[in-house]
């Protein structure tokens, strides 16, 4: 590919019409993306609309409509509806993304075809995954898929979601909320914790007696003295965490009997959350580009360590200092789609920018954030220049903080999809 | 107006421009090379993240500012003149030639 690849043209030099070069046997170069998350409809809409039809763009999701991670523990809070955080792919559609809704369950490299459960095929010239996480099998003794109606992860946002909200509605008085909170790393370093401040705004209004338990197996977590200010401020003596050091990480449950054990011992719950450890959705195992949990990737532009024509984004991509969270993944796209351009037509290629920040609700309008800008090396993406909010701010200040959350979801999920047909 | 003249090269002031400003000469004088829209165009992305189309609220929008307020904004938070923790961090992480390729092309209007 070195000679269509153009290198980053200086200030000054302009943008050059290169000539297209064309995959052989084909009308145009052939792009699938797999997974329409915050990686990969960002990168399918980025590579359609810049592109301007000079590459084939399909995006194979199994899901019609997208129910985003990020803000789903506002609605579990009452503070968003369902139909709030759900995103149609028409937009999608109509800019010129060919949307397929199916699984994709093969990879094969060396033709270059990936097959969809359904028994279609579809042929690529640069494929790319971005298909979220999945659960470690047995990560979590007495939990697996079957037990997930009676213990929710709702960490893929969805139905889960709304039944993980039912049973806490459902919760006698004085019950028990329990967590299993995830190992290191995970997607939404804070949202475990942000369930929890959403969880305890509801059960303070409708359950006051109601406790919430967290075996947690790290020995601190996102924003902990945030959370921690918080939590004791807004709901005092509702919430009990218990972390590496005594015994978080030792759990079992029992979905029949609905015990949470911590350290041996069992304690009966009304609701119990499990989030499992997490490794990179399927696809990117079977596609054979994972190394371990992850798949490791180039921080140049997001292309996989192990094929040169498969590029990973977002939580499935092992790439350095980023988070994995969907602000990460959108970023992430903007640069693959840049550059997957450029190496199939010979448009500019950009420099790779890379930035992320993460809010969170503690309380209604009590939001803080975190975030930080990163650059690429060799290695990995590095962290440059980082902020968090701190304890004791102003209640102005949360409030304004929670209010920038609203317009980055807005203006994120609008990145994402296009505007909507109406 | 003339100290946001001075900030932007290219069709405005074309005689200061072509020199490769310092990072740190943009807080005492902020001279601006001429900004590629091409670059910014694909930087823009990274605006486009939080600064949405819709009504200004606590994140505003940006689309249609002029080059001139669009350039002294973030060089205000590149030099601490303006606070904003994330906006801080994002004027560091652009040099001289990403302030003025982001500037030029957000005065294409192409984003409005």
């Amino acid at each position: 590919m070195a000679l269509n690849r153009r290198g980053f043209l200086g200030a000054g030099a302009g943008v050059l019409a290169a000539p297209a070069v064309l995959a052989e046997g084909h009308a145009r170069p052939r792009v699938l993306v797999i997974g329409g998350g915050a990686g990969g409809a960002t990168a399918a809409r980025y590579l359609a609309r810049d592109g301007a039809g000079a590459v084939a763009v399909t995006l194979v999701e199994p899901s019609r409509v997208y129910v985003s991670c990020f803000f789903s523990n506002l609605y579990l809070g009452g503070l968003k509806r369902i139909e709030e955080i759900g995103h149609s792919y028409g937009g999608l559609a109509r800019g010129g993304v060919n949307v397929v809704h199916d699984w994709a369950v093969a990879v094969d490299r060396a033709a270059r075809v990936v097959t969809l459960a359904g028994g279609g095929e579809l042929g690529y010239d640069r494929l790319i995954l971005s298909p979220g996480i999945d659960f470690v099998e047995g990560a979590v003794p007495g939990w697996s898929l079957a037990a997930q109606n009676a213990m929710p992860h709702a960490y893929k946002a969805g139905s889960q979601t709304e039944l993980l909200r039912a049973q806490v509605a459902a919760m006698p008085q004085g019950g028990i909320f329990a967590m299993v909170a995830p190992p290191n790393p995970y997607r939404c370093p804070p949202g475990p914790y942000e369930r929890v401040s959403m969880v305890a705004h509801v059960l303070k209004e409708t359950n006051p007696t109601a406790k919430i338990l967290i075996a947690d197996p790290k020995p601190k977590f996102s924003k902990m003295s945030l959370f921690e200010e918080g939590w004791a401020e807004h709901y005092p003596g509702m919430i009990d965490w218990v972390g590496e050091d005594f015994g978080g990480g030792v759990v079992r449950v029992d979905p029949d009997a609905m015990t949470l054990s911590i350290d041996g011992e069992a304690t009966r719950v009304d609701v119990c959350n499990v989030i499992p450890a997490m490794k990179a959705g399927r696809i990117a195992q079977i596609a054979g580009v994972t190394e371990g949990n992850w798949a490791p990737v180039h921080a140049a532009d997001m292309s996989s360590r192990v094929d040169p024509d498969i590029h990973v984004l977002g939580d499935a991509a092992a790439q350095g200092d980023m988070p994995k969270s969907g602000f990460a993944a959108n970023s992430q796209a903007k640069v693959c789609a840049n550059a997957v351009l450029a190496a199939l037509t010979g448009s500019a290629q950009f420099p790779p920018r890379y930035a992320n920040t993460c809010w969170s609700l503690i309380a209604p309008q009590d939001g803080v954030k975190v975030g930080a800008t990163y650059e690429a090396t060799a290695e990995k993406i590095a962290r440059v220049d980082g902020f968090i909010s701190q304890p004791g701010e102003t209640a102005a200040l949360r409030r304004e903080t929670y209010g920038e959350s609203e317009d980055w979801y807005a203006a994120m999920t609008a990145d994402m999809f296009g505007a909507p047909v109406t | 107006m003339a100290e946001g003249k001075r900030l932007i090269c290219g069709g405005l002031v074309a005689v200061l421009c072509g020199g490769a400003a310092a990072a740190d000469a943009l807080c005492s004088d902020p001279v601006l090379p001429a900004g590629d829209a091409a670059y910014g165009a694909y930087l823009a992305g990274s605006c486009r993240s939080c600064h949405g189309a819709g009504d200004p609220g606590a994140i505003p929008a940006i689309a249609g500012m002029t080059r001139e307020d669009f350039a002294a904004a973030l060089i205000g938070y590149r030099c601490g003149r303006r606070t904003h923790a994330g906006m801080q961090g994002v004027a560091r992480s652009l040099g001289p030639r990403e302030i003025a390729a982001l500037a030029a092309y957000f005065a294409t209007g192409a984003e409005d």
